[in-house]
């Protein structure tokens, strides 16, 4: 993959540069072998500005989840380079994390999980100030009271256990102690995700609230494109450890260039009956990709609605495909980008002219 | 929108009344389902919607009795399927039933499907459960049913094990052994929540079309209101283990009585509109082991008035209510004694000059009764 | 928002300030969750109280020979009859209980302590170190429990302290095992990759996170256990590997009565009563705790949610 055209107009504040995480197989017990290695991300470049959030949707084995932990540190890239405000961190084999880490952090997907159960709530929000000898004991009992009010729950919360708590609430102390370093950058894996659906809208909106107080920046990652939506100023979709497509959200939505976005923004459910009996819809065949054996040339390929409405050129198969120039800060890793229906692109997501096929 | 045949109003497959579980641990009493009643026609889309403690699960089970004894029990109410009430039943003949005439599509395929077992060998278990046919033959037809859930060459797959398979793949097998021997009526469990979205998109489509092609009544369970939007024809909301709303799926998109449907349809983030503001709901899905005595909605309710706290509002036809936007057609039914005007679902408040949602009283929770 | 019936259960208690504190042991609803617990801790009560209060009690000397009362049925003065020495029985049985409970205790002192740190050291650091452990672990693994023991105190020469060392190597591998597989799924869990986001070491983690997480689970089966490393005492003592004369070790006075089956009924029956209700009340116990702790890890509706 080549690097993605200019957009950022800011000084990136996050880049990663043709990153790579693979994991070997390994066969055996006694002798390991290695007899082949998962792509989990293959060569993916991305940048974040201050204050922006960009989202990454995928499903299974598109690499997201791999992507947030690689930038917070808990896997070490294969290849390539995250520069935090400019500077690189440490790839395989150099120091463990210096000052600059800290300012990246995480919250994730299972709000019960994200909580050792034996620990209060209080003790879990300011694990990272104890970790790095940050302020004296007092000091941090106050600052773990602020960041609760901050995330909307009052002080008295910290003496409880997170059984004590509600999924919503649990993802709150999860995001209190996300921000009790004063970081600059949050990767949010699937942070909404498993709460009920009435309490998503709450933490969305809260999302929301501290990225203005606080100038945060997300990396929203999601598989749910209707949530995405609300939170990213900029959207990338990822497959098979690449980012296929890159633009404004509100490009991105209306202006799907990439056959694999399109069929992503068909697949999703829109709460709307009528919409629902008109769109167009598009229908992948089969199952996601293996990422430790992707198909060669274009990753997409095989599952393509595009390359099979055009006569299945062989160009698909052979070659990969470098970005195309979409329009300003839209690009789309596909040789035929310019070649999608407008009427398809249209019609996925609203009701079309014409009634579904 | 499809092609299902049009419902005799007489002949329902599934009729519920008045259906109410309850639960006993040591520690406390849970009343997971109250007095929930509805009809299911032949050939019917029925989606019951909502969230943690909503009851839908729970509903669900009672219908297939496949509760967990002896923590739960069915207090009261009848579950008539055709002429039979399954409550009444026995074990075995319940055994009878399910497969046959009532089938599960559950949430989790992975755990749906015996790991040990060929994905053959349970095909092939469930058919000849119900039917005496030779093994030869069962296979055959065990390898047609994958056909027909688009499962590429069958025949070889009969002798894989459900681990070998992708997820979206082991969904479509518990389909396949679910429509075997073409049920009445088929209750899917959140079927796609484990799913990718465009795996969930296949299974979908493939439950519409298998369940339109034979006829099969589908009771769908899901908290994805688009999932509703899409596979069913009517809808059921679920709050608490009480029904609050139902009314058929264009109408509850379109004119949402109840504080609570609302509440959900504004509040979920949609694809095609950028930069609505979300209005959630306030406060938190309820404890099921308090609750307060009347409407168990109050607590988050910006329509609530004081009887909201006292008393359960009934499950009664929108037309009997007042409330401003016009009258709704018949067939719209509505648990709520201040309903939500058409003009107040966007705001997600009323809009009555002046009003403020009801304080809770003194005494506004009370522990569920642990007699 | 608190959960009512935890503070009602006392599952949570007020402090002095009136801030909630969670109880650190609920024992009344383990009680009452079954007959069979109550059971299990009345027996391990009273077996802990004669092993600490047990000389203030028995009646005599456990080691004075009157030759006058040998071979005594059950009586009103000897409870338990006496042996061939004229040894009041049931003064040696209660110093037996001492003996065993110190036993016990220190078998798994050490092999817990060691099994447990080898398991979490194993887990968390993976590759070779880990290959490395778990071969030798499967290697004591493979012999017979009480084969190995017995020829460890067999070679070292017979003692009760030989026997300690013998059943402490025989023991700590179970725990390495348990404490590895604990680990090996704690440290993939969500709150520990957000310790290690947060920069924290692997030493924080093991003794912060790990240790406190598994130790649910271990204290099930050290109760488990205590039972069996008694019974295994005895029975190396039986054989005459373990416990000499004149230690009133319970195997050691089933072996010295063994040849007076006949004649004395008494000598090895009421030790080997009490040997057998020792084991059961512990073996009660460790099962009342492990499903105890595995239903409030699921929630009061088992599993069902909605």
């Amino acid at each position: 993959m080549t690097t993605p055209a200019p957009y950022v107009s800011e000084p990136a504040l996050l880049e990663v540069r043709d990153l790579r995480v693979h994991f070997p197989i390994t066969r055996g017990t006694v002798f390991r072998r290695t007899v082949g290695q998962v792509h989990a991300v293959d060569g993916l470049s991305l940048k974040l500005a201050t204050a922006e959030t960009v989202g990454l949707v995928g499903e299974s084995g598109s690499g997201k989840t791999t992507l947030g932990r690689a930038i917070v540190g808990l896997l070490p890239p294969t290849s390539g380079t995250i520069l935090f405000r400019g500077l690189p961190f440490g790839t395989k084999g150099a120091a463990r994390g210096h000052a600059g880490r800290s300012q990246l952090q995480m919250v994730f997907q299972d709000p019960t999980a994200s909580l050792d159960p034996k620990w209060r709530v209080g003790a879990s929000i300011a694990e990272p100030l104890r970790v790095n000898h940050v302020g004296t004991r007092t000091e941090r009992r106050e600052r773990v009271s602020n960041l609760l009010e901050v995330v909307g729950l009052s002080p008295g919360h910290a003496r409880r256990y997170p059984h004590e708590l509600s999924g919503g609430q649990r993802q709150r102390v999860g995001l209190a102690r996300a921000l009790a370093l004063n970081p600059a950058v949050i990767v949010a894996d699937e942070a909404v995700s498993a709460l009920d659906v009435s309490i998503r809208a709450q933490v969305i909106n809260l999302l929301r609230q501290l990225q203005d107080e606080l100038k945060l920046s997300y990396l929203f990652i999601a598989h749910d494109l209707a949530v995405v939506r609300h939170l990213s100023d900029r959207v990338a979709v990822m497959y098979l450890g690449q980012i296929v497509e890159q633009a404004a959200a509100a490009d991105l939505y209306s202006d799907a260039r990439h056959p694999y976005t399109v069929s992503l923004l068909s697949a999703v459910p829109v709460p709307d009956p009528s919409v629902e009996a008109r769109r167009q819809r598009i229908v992948l065949p089969g199952d996601p990709p293996n990422p430790a054996s992707p198909p060669p040339g274009c990753r997409f390929h095989t599952r393509c609605w595009l390359r099979k409405r055009l006569g299945n050129p062989e160009r698909c198969a052979a070659e990969e495909p470098a970005d195309q120039l979409v329009s300003v800060g839209h690009t789309a890793a596909c040789h035929y980008a310019h070649e999608v229906p407008e009427n398809v692109r249209l019609s996925v997501v609203g009701p079309s002219a014409e009634p579904a096929s | 929108m499809d092609g299902r045949a049009q419902a005799a109003a007489s002949d329902p497959v599934l009729r519920v009344r008045d259906l109410s579980v309850r639960f006993d641990s040591r520690r406390n009493v849970v009343h997971a389902v109250n007095g929930v009643s509805f009809d299911l026609e032949v050939g019917g889309a029925l989606g019951l919607v909502g969230e943690s403690g909503s009851g839908k699960t729970v509903t669900s089970l009672a219908i297939l009795r496949l509760l967990p004894r002896p923590a739960a029990r069915i207090v009261t109410g009848e579950i008539w399927l055709g002429d039979r009430d399954l409550i009444r039943l026995s074990d075995r003949e319940m055994r009878r039933l399910r497969g046959k005439e009532i089938s599960l599509v559950p949430q989790d395929p992975l755990s749906g499907l015996n790991p040990v077992l060929t994905v053959g060998e349970q095909v092939v278990e469930t058919l000849r459960a119900h039917e005496s046919i030779r093994r030869r033959e069962a296979r055959h037809r065990a390898a047609e049913l994958l056909g027909t859930v688009g499962i590429p060459r069958p025949s070889d797959q009969l002798d894989r094990y459900p681990h070998q398979f992708s997820g979206g793949m082991r969904q479509r097998v518990l389909i396949a052994i679910a429509l075997a021997l073409r049920p009445t009526l088929l209750i899917a469990d959140e079927p796609t929540t484990a799913l990718d979205v465009t795996v969930q998109a296949q299974v979908l489509d493939l439950l519409h079309e298998l369940t339109a092609q034979h006829g099969t009544a589908i009771l769908l369970i899901s908290h994805d209101l688009g999932i509703m939007a899409r596979m069913t024809r009517r809808i059921m909301v679920m709050y608490a283990g009480y029904v609050v709303e139902s009314a058929p799926t264009v109408e509850i998109f379109a004119r949402p009585g109840h504080p609570y449907t609302a509440g959900l349809l504004q509040s979920i983030p949609r694809v095609a509109d950028a930069g609505r503001p979300l209005t959630p709901i306030a406060g938190s899905p309820p404890e099921l082991d308090r609750r307060p005595r009347g409407c168990p909605f109050a607590p988050r309710c910006a329509w609530a008035l004081d009887v909201c706290w006292r008393e359960m509002p009934s499950l009664a036809p929108v037309g009997a209510l007042s409330f401003s936007g016009g009258p709704r057609p018949v067939g719209h039914l509505l648990a709520c004694h201040n309903p939500v005007a058409a003009d107040e679902v966007e705001g997600g408040r009323p809009l009555r000059p002046g009003f403020r949602p009801a304080p809770p009283p003194e005494d506004g929770l009370v522990a569920q009764e642990t007699t | 928002m608190i959960n009512q019936d935890a503070v009602e259960q006392g599952h949570l208690t007020r402090g002095p300030a009136g801030q909630l504190r969670r109880a650190p042991w609920a024992v009344q609803p383990f009680l009452a969750e079954s007959r069979l617990n109550v059971l299990g801790v009345a027996i391990v009560t009273l077996v802990l109280l004669l092993a600490v209060f047990g000389p203030l009690i028995a009646p005599e000397n456990p080691n004075q020979i009157n030759l006058l009362a040998i071979l005594q049925p059950p009586s009103v003065h000897h409870w338990f009859g006496t042996d061939n020495l004229g040894r009041d029985l049931f003064s040696r049985v209660i110093a037996g209980t001492r003996i065993s409970v110190e036993v016990a205790v220190i078998i798994l002192s050490l092999s817990v302590t060691f099994g447990t740190a080898l398991g979490i050291v194993s887990g968390l650091a993976g590759g070779l170190v880990d290959e490395i452990v778990m071969r030798v672990t499967d290697l004591f693994l493979a012999f017979p429990g009480f084969v190995l023991a017995a020829a460890i105190a067999a070679t070292l020469g017979p003692s009760l302290q030989h026997t300690v060392l013998a059943l402490a190597v025989v023991f700590w591998p179970w725990y390495t095992r348990l404490i590895r597989g604990q680990v090996l799924s704690l440290r993939e869990r969500e709150f520990v990759l957000a310790a290690r986001v947060a920069r924290a070491g692997t030493m924080w983690i093991a003794t912060r996170h790990l240790a406190r997480n598994v130790l649910a689970i271990l204290v099930v089966q050290v109760s488990l256990d205590v039972g069996y490393a008694i019974l295994a005492t005895s029975s190396l003592s039986f054989l005459g590997l373990g416990a000499q004369p004149p230690s009133p070790e319970w195997g050691a006075i089933i072996a010295d009565g063994r040849s007076y089956i006949q004649t004395a009924w008494w000598w090895i029956t009421f030790p080997g009563l009490v040997l057998a209700l020792t084991v059961l009340g512990f073996n009660l116990l460790g099962d009342g705790l492990r499903d105890w702790i595995d239903p409030r890890l699921r929630g009061s509706l088992g599993g069902v949610q909605e």
